[in-house]
């Protein structure tokens, strides 16, 4: 992974996951942030591994996958821009419940899980929006899990077909 | 534009023979069905979004979307999934076979009214024939359209309909992103449902975005809830539905929704016209 430092308040502010996020909120954040190019087929955390950083996707696509014996690695989600991905880091004790591995070169905010909730112990609004936008996501993601239990698209029919 | 239909006899059916069949996927084949007279064959033309229904002897009528391209003069394409007694039958049917065919019916994907604007499609599991016409329609006069965006979202990879065109349709002007439910080793693109890319997807002028839906009930829901969030106005979203069509041309009633028939007032929405009773319990 290669740190870089190239304005990283305005790549924050510019992602889907921080719209509506004050500018002090972002510079808050941005103290526990760094920015971070990942070259393709990159591993950025493992299931089962503990880990502090969350991640912001900017550009690029990060694949998510779990083991199943007898299958290996199986994905069940494409993170693509403005999405968190290790969100475990900040909201548990890191305990990483998916593997992480950059699909491309990927472009990501890196963010420090505790770092974050030591700002939000000091800075409860911040702790309050941070969380209610972190449960929104979560929400999203929890939406798009159901629809994919449902199997829609099996035996489905389109209009008049 | 001339309509095949003829309006003092909606119920008479043409004979149309089946030229030739191409399997698309397990249970679905695409039927490239022309007309024996060649006058009617001149004559006969619809837009993008109708369907027609096609008649099996002894087996009854079916309704399908027309899946080919408006433009294309002598032949008409339907994509058919094995579901009922008629497509059934259609399936065992070999190439040359004559059956009936009345249309077309029904209203239109909103093309005309795509001209400057951006366009989004949203397309889930066999949704993309409907779709289809209106694809082809919109890359015939591309200068026309702004961004041209279509998301496909399918069971799987070997789910996927029309994937040796996606390429032509991006070489064309039009940026397609696909979506499977479940990967398997080698897929290389998304993996996910297909509402997530359209939250994804960059859009400079959401308010002047038109959006176009088919798939099943629940995706174009979920599609529109999320295009509205992004921005793009409920009178500017579209969704083509499917009940048990009959008639096809509103009297029966076989295929009513709340105070639509969806035959004759559809099967094409804006969604405004349909929101309150799309989701409505049995209806």
């Amino acid at each position: 992974m290669i740190a870089e430092q190239p304005n990283l308040l305005k790549l924050l502010a510019d992602s889907r996951f921080a719209e509506g996020l004050s500018n002090s909120h972002l510079q808050s954040l941005c103290r526990a942030a760094r920015h971070i190019r990942v070259p393709s087929e990159t591993k950025l955390f493992q299931e089962g591994s503990f880990e502090d950083e969350v991640f912001i996707v900017c550009s690029g696509h990060v694949r998510l996958s779990m083991n199943v014996p007898g299958q290996d690695d199986v994905t069940f989600l494409t993170a693509g821009p403005g999405d968190l991905v290790g969100w475990s880091g900040l909201i548990s004790d890191g305990r990483m419940t998916a593997t992480a591995t950059t699909v491309e070169e990927t472009v990501l905010i890196g963010i420090s899980g505790r770092r974050v909730q030591q700002l939000c112990e000091i800075e409860p609004e911040l702790g309050y929006v941070l969380m209610r936008r972190v449960a929104q996501i979560l929400s999203r993601r929890l939406l798009a899990t159901r629809l994919q239990l449902l199997d829609l698209f099996h035996q489905n029919t389109g209009a008049a077909q | 534009m001339t309509v095949a239909v003829d309006p003092h006899n909606p119920w008479l059916a043409r004979t149309v023979r089946i030229r030739r069949i191409v399997q698309e996927l397990p249970g679905v084949a695409t039927y490239d069905l022309c007309f024996d007279d060649a006058e009617i064959a001149r004559n006969y033309s619809f837009r993008p979004g109708q369907f027609n229904m096609l008649y099996l002897p002894g087996l009854g009528e079916t309704a399908i979307s027309i899946s080919g391209h408006p433009r294309r003069v002598g032949v008409i394409p339907h994509t058919i999934r094995e579901a009922g007694s008629v497509t059934t039958g259609l399936a065992g049917l070999p190439e040359n076979s004559c059956i009936g065919l009345r249309g077309p019916f029904g209203s239109a994907w909103p093309v005309e009214q795509c001209a400057g604007r951006d366009v989004v499609l949203v397309a889930g599991g066999i949704g993309l024939a409907p779709l289809r016409p209106a694809i082809y329609e919109l890359l015939s006069q591309r200068d026309r359209y702004g961004k041209l965006i279509l998301l496909i979202g399918a069971r799987e990879p070997s789910a996927m309909l029309y994937p040796a065109e996606y390429n032509e349709w991006r070489d064309a002007g039009m940026q397609v992103e696909v979506t499977v439910d479940r990967a398997l080793d080698g897929w290389n693109s998304h993996v996910g449902v297909v509402t997530a890319l359209l939250d994804r997807v960059p859009l400079e002028n959401p308010s002047g975005t038109l959006l176009m839906t088919c798939g099943p009930e629940v995706m174009m829901w979920y599609t529109i809830q999320g295009a509205i969030s992004r921005g793009i106005p409920a009178d500017s979203i579209y969704v083509s539905l499917e009940r048990n069509m009959n008639c096809a041309i509103g009297l029966c009633g076989h295929c009513q929704l709340g105070h639509e028939f969806i035959c004759r007032d559809g099967p094409v929405f804006r969604y405004d016209r349909v929101a309150s009773i799309l989701k409505v319990d049995n209806l």
